[in-house]
């Protein structure tokens, strides 16, 4: 698996870009949820909630106590609902609604920011250098191997015809250190490019999954959006699903499934890594499997956000827990090699100049 | 017939001692360098990443290649300026071998150029 260099906006490649891009986008869907539920909310206690299905054509003095005030929600893509008036001042209700809506959506403020931090091990890390550096590595370390073979022999052969008694023991024992201590360093640097390949791979492939999690996310924020969106003729709708938002979320369910089915054998090759197919699937199938039971089950716009938001939290906490995990496992690998290296007194060569002399 | 054995040697010796042992002290220091930039790469996203222990063992691999592989910069230099004079001894003890050859006249007289070493790490040399 080769890391493709991207355009991250940290720098370091386009799954960061995208993930990073879900996230905000997710922000921006639980800014509208929670600033359409508060509206509801403010609506039904305060403003009457008796109103529902009403046409909104029908205006102030139309239908109810006081009439019916046609709001436009501030949502990032605005729309309509109704608010049956227990009270005439419309343009109060909706500059109240308005600053409502504000105060609630706010509360949403640096989620995006939360979500980056939860997977912070991998969302970030310039995955391409890391991977382009280890394919260099192997590519010096097998150059220099080579080289050493076809130079430094011929000189070896030349010197043994050539130097004799104490001299030719001296070079001998000069060529061995340096022969074995070269050669063993080729061997300890192919240990550590092994070990910063297989961290860009492990690295690599939760950045695919984080990629996948955070859109999918998306997707269920984008639409739960809809689907109160959608029913906005039941404005100031009671607390809970209509079966028409179920019936998406179920289809939903069923993608997102899919999706996580995949991931466990594409990081297993590449770690062995045991990857969990919860979080946000679990949770939101078990919400859907719920609301079907009970069809009186109350859920909200607030609860069925915070539901999704705790969903996504654990799966890139689990993602970044493996992640952990596997390069763990891996350094497990190295780490006796690293040992090795550093407590090999026989590696350091001596910076003293040797004495040959012709006989 | 003795000048002739006693000229390919030093010839032999010469070029070992300034063409290919400086060569091969060259490589191992261009892959000295190489190591030591792999290094700095890695040693940039460990932080990015956590510190995970696979990372942060090949940055201290890596680290201690260099450091070593450096030392062999300086080993094989100094096995290069051994030969070169074992090479002169040689020929201060034939004066007529040295002079007898074109090729080793240049040999003779081309100051031995060794490989820059490798600095140290920047951890090391503080």
């Amino acid at each position: 698996m080769i890391p493709q260099e991207g355009s991250g906006s940290r720098g370091a490649d386009d799954a960061d870009y995208q993930f990073e891009a879900a996230t905000w986008a997710i922000e921006a869907c639980y800014e509208d949820l929670l600033g359409i539920e508060a509206v509801s909310q403010a609506v039904r206690s305060s403003y009457g909630a008796q109103g529902r299905g009403a046409d909104p054509e029908v205006g102030i003095g139309g239908d109810g106590p006081a009439g019916v005030l046609p709001y436009t929600m501030p949502t990032r893509t605005p729309y309509q609902v109704s608010v049956h008036l227990t009270e005439q001042h419309p343009g109060e209700v909706a500059s109240q609604l308005d600053a409502i809506f504000r105060q609630a959506s706010g509360y949403a403020s640096g989620t995006a920011e939360r979500l980056q931090s939860l997977i912070d091990n991998v969302f970030g890390v310039d995955v391409h250098a890391v991977w382009s550096a280890a394919d260099a590595q192997y590519q010096t370390c097998t150059h220099l191997a080579g080289q050493f073979i076809d130079n430094f022999a011929d000189v070896g052969q030349l010197m043994n015809d050539h130097f004799k008694g104490e001299t030719a023991r001296r070079y001998r024992e000069w060529y061995d250190k340096v022969d074995d201590v070269v050669n063993q360093l080729i061997d300890f640097a192919g240990v550590a490019q092994i070990g910063a390949a297989a961290t860009a791979n492990v690295l690599w492939v939760a950045k695919a999954s984080m990629v996948t999690i955070g859109r999918e996310a998306q997707t269920a924020f984008e639409t739960t959006l809809d689907a109160w969106k959608q029913d906005a003729g039941n404005f100031p709708f009671q607390p809970g699903l209509t079966h028409q938002s179920i019936t998406q979320f179920k289809g939903l369910v069923d993608q997102v499934v899919g999706y996580a089915k995949k991931i466990p054998g594409v990081i297993g090759k590449a770690a062995g890594a045991a990857e969990k197919a919860e979080g946000i699937v679990g949770t939101i199938d078990r919400l859907i499997q719920r609301d079907e039971k009970n069809e009186q089950a109350v859920t909200t716009i607030a609860s069925r956000s915070a539901e999704l938001l705790a969903s996504l939290t654990d799966a890139l906490v689990t993602k970044s827990a493996d992640v952990s995990a596997a390069l763990d496992r891996i350094g497990s690998e190295t780490r006796p090699h690293r040992q090795e290296i550093e407590s090999r007194p026989q590696l350091v060569l001596p910076v003293e100049r040797p004495e040959f002399h012709y006989a | 017939m003795a000048e002739e054995e006693i000229v390919a040697p030093l010839t032999d010796l010469y070029r070992a001692g300034k063409e290919t042992f400086p060569r091969f002290a060259e490589m191992v220091a261009k892959a000295t360098e190489e190591l030591g930039g792999f290094y700095d790469v890695w040693k940039g996203q460990l932080a990015e990443a956590g510190n995970p222990p696979s990372l942060v063992d090949a940055v201290a691999i890596n680290g201690e290649c260099y450091d070593l592989l450096r030392r062999a910069v300086i080993f094989i230099n100094n096995g290069a300026e051994a030969l070169v004079h074992a090479a002169d001894e040689l020929a201060r003890s034939d004066s007529d071998a040295a002079e007898s050859s074109i090729t080793l006249k240049r040999l003779v007289q081309e100051p031995l150029r060794t490989p820059a070493v490798p600095a140290p790490r920047e951890e090391d040399a503080a």
